[in-house]
């Protein structure tokens, strides 16, 4: 068993430690099975002796060239997801093991046979019963070895290892081999340590163990057999007939007219938002009730958040007193661009309007109108009148206000 | 929606697309589905929780959990846990792993309605259905609401169907009435009333277990097909159209499903009615009488 930090646990790593993959050497393995380098990717396979494996095999080579002609230079996320399809497919060979560049580790795609070990360490990560393994494990402390099982047959035989001493180094291109070895390259005054304490018959009995050390839980919590705190709580109302949807809103109380079915309504509106019906046939009477929701935040990828309370978006907004308070409600953007500021805006609801305020963010909020084409940026601190189907842009993530209470 | 953008506003999933080596000190093996907002693990149970099971399913919700909502998620999980349901997964314990909150449950085998592990009979659906309603029901009468009812939820058992992964997105995320496209297709099993801003109640799960139920039998959505890629537009259809009961569906069953998707105040009131007629129509079709 591993000793120490595995490589499976994931702390971020500082870029600047990160060795570039294509720094690397690859030593091969003399064999039979197939070794492929590209920008980025190393794959080590077995295709069937067929022509199905033959097609098999192109099939990858020309995922990871294609993966690489893209010039991107973490292409591991990608590759990994798209060989587990083809695989699970039966489009690519049943017998592989392929690490890729993450931004700060190696994606691992593990299928049939395919293993990867650091033997230094006795780590070794093989498929759990023939399942494809997609993992992201951070960078190797030492070599790292990508091969196959060998039949029983072969197993015996063992693979005669390249001398470590010499500078082997397989920088692009496909070739014969029976593994291959990933390792940082020498230093001009270190000894090479290549291939450095790899053995092709690295113990089999450590196979399925998983490239981890795991860590107890930050805080955790026992849920079977533990009653709540809080005792038994009433049951949910039954429905009322004659009431199809209930109420509910933050509390806050406004001023409004009542359609013919009692729902509070915008006095600006020209149709319920609850159930449709032309306010002209409304009471007619000034009335004060609960404020419902007066809408949605639909984002750009379907998240939908309703506009019963104020919010404030942004990177980190639980740094805002007025969120530990509770008088705000986080809304955390997640945003790989690194423009959104932590707390970025604000959504506020007075009466019947949703505005929006940006928070002298440093990149600003950026608003479009139904239909509009061009973006305008607000003024910091300034709120803005949110109107029905208007666009919000705040670094990479967008969201529509979808308006219940068309006012007009 | 690209793999950058994270499954939800929070954040990207623990490890881009990646499978985690582990939860805190559970031993991932492999990913069961994309959940209500986060992932669920099969995964090796840590020696410390003393459990016999030699796999449990593992939930993740992305992005950081403030302590007051995890204590809130923590209070509703031992809400539903004591009400020893059989047809409610059992929660072992809640914890915080890399800052995000995990719990851990039985690892339901046979997969879910929406991914059964073998072709289920229409009967078998129904029975399905039942049961689910049946812990709808016991959530409802203990004034929990289980606000993720789906076909993903409903989970297949040995003995009999359990319902799942109640919605704590709530709790963890205030305001959130929709995740994201973690969960594709989600949006059909969400009563409009709820999009409208009104909290789950009894009428808008009956709502979610019909659709849930029309899904699975007919193999269409009660809107049709709603787009994924367009999460907008699939909600304004719900706002401004009625769901409709596929013409192709048993009399039986259509005449059930309309009584659930009724306005709220002529529906089938409780859960525990909808479980006790979708049961009596699993057992005229086998020829079982009732009682």
């Amino acid at each position: 068993m591993s000793e120490g930090t595995a490589p499976g646990t994931r702390p971020r790593v500082a870029a600047a430690i990160v060795p570039a993959f294509d720094q690397m050497t690859v030593t091969v393995r003399p064999g039979s099975d197939v070794v492929a380098r590209m920008p980025g990717v190393l794959l080590v396979t077995r295709p069937a002796e067929t022509e199905e494996g033959d097609r098999a095999l192109r099939v990858v080579l020309d995922l990871l060239a294609t993966s690489a002609q893209g010039g991107i230079r973490a292409p591991g996320y990608r590759l990994g997801r798209a060989l587990r399809t083809l695989i699970e497919h039966g489009a690519a060979p049943a017998d592989l093991a392929l690490v890729a560049a993450t931004d700060d580790g190696l994606a691992v795609v593990l299928a049939g046979a395919g293993a990867i070990a650091v033997s230094e360490r006795g780590w070794r990560l093989a498929c759990v019963s023939g399942r494809v393994q997609v993992r992201e494990i951070d960078w190797p402390p030492a070599p790292l070895l990508l091969d196959l099982a060998r039949p029983a047959a072969e197993s015996g035989q063992g693979t005669p290892e390249p001398r470590p001493a010499r500078p082997f180094d397989l920088r692009e291109g496909v070739v014969p081999g029976n593994g291959a070895i990933l390792a940082s390259p020498p230093s001009p005054t270190a000894t090479p340590e290549l291939g450095a304490g790899l053995q092709p018959s690295a113990p089999r009995e450590t196979v399925d163990m998983l490239l981890a050390s795991p860590t107890p839980p930050s805080r955790c919590d026992q849920i079977l057999g533990v009653d709540p705190l809080g005792g038994p709580r009433p049951a949910l109302p039954l429905p009322v007939t004659g009431q199809d949807c209930a109420e509910s809103g933050s509390g806050t109380r406004v001023r409004g007219y009542r359609c013919r079915d009692a729902h509070l309504n915008d006095p600006r509106a020209l149709f319920c938002a609850i159930c449709g019906i032309r306010m002209a046939e409304s009471t007619g009477v000034f009335v004060e009730g609960p404020r419902p929701p007066l809408g949605l935040l639909v984002f750009d990828n379907g998240a939908s958040f309703s506009l019963d309370d104020n919010y404030l978006l942004g990177r980190e907004p639980d740094i805002d007193e007025r969120v530990r308070t509770g008088r705000l409600r986080p809304l955390v953007l997640f945003d790989t661009s690194g423009v959104i500021s932590r707390r970025h805006a604000e959504i506020r609801l007075e009466d019947w309007d949703v505005l929006l305020v940006d928070c002298g963010s440093a990149n600003g909020t950026l608003v479009a109108e139904r239909g509009a084409t061009v973006w305008s940026a607000l003024v910091p601190g300034q709120p803005v009148r949110m109107l029905p189907s208007m666009q919000v842009r705040i670094g990479e993530r967008s969201f529509v206000f979808e308006s219940l209470h068309g006012a007009p | 929606m690209t793999e950058t953008e994270g499954q939800l506003i929070g954040r990207s999933p623990p490890t881009g697309q990646g499978v985690p080596a582990s939860v805190a000190d559970y031993e991932v093996q492999q990913v069961l589905g994309h959940g209500d907002s986060g992932r669920v693990y099969l995964a090796r149970p840590p020696n410390r929780l003393e459990r016999a099971e030699q796999f449990v399913a593992v939930k993740q919700f992305n992005g950081p959990c403030l302590d007051s909502a995890y204590d809130r998620a923590v209070e509703e999980l031992r809400a539903v846990s004591a009400l020893r349901s059989p047809y409610l997964p059992r929660v072992f314990e809640a914890g915080l792993a890399g800052g995000s909150f995990f719990y851990s449950m039985d690892h339901i085998v046979l997969g879910s309605l929406a991914a059964p592990g073998r072709r289920l009979s229409q009967t078998e659906v129904l029975l399905a259905v039942s049961h689910a309603a049946s812990a709808a029901h016991a959530l409802h009468e203990a004034g929990i609401a289980h606000a993720a009812i789906k076909p993903q939820n409903v989970l297949i058992g040995t003995r009999c169907a359990l319902l799942s992964d109640i919605g704590l997105g709530r709790y963890l995320r205030p305001g959130l009435t929709l995740t994201g496209a973690a969960t594709p297709g989600a949006v059909e099993y969400v009563d409009p009333s709820v999009l409208r801003g009104a909290s789950p109640s009894r009428s808008s799960e009956v709502w979610a277990l019909a659709a849930t139920l029309h899904r699975a039998v007919a193999g269409v959505g009660i809107y049709g097909e709603l787009s994924d890629d367009e999460p907008l537009a699939a909600i304004r259809k719900m706002m401004s159209t009625k769901p409709t009961v596929a013409p192709h569906l048993p009399p039986d069953i259509a005449a059930i499903l309309q009584a659930c998707l009724d306005p709220a105040d002529q529906r089938i009131f409780t859960a525990a009615e909808l479980a006790h007629r979708l049961t009596e129509l699993a057992r005229a079709r086998e020829g079982i009488s009732g009682g």
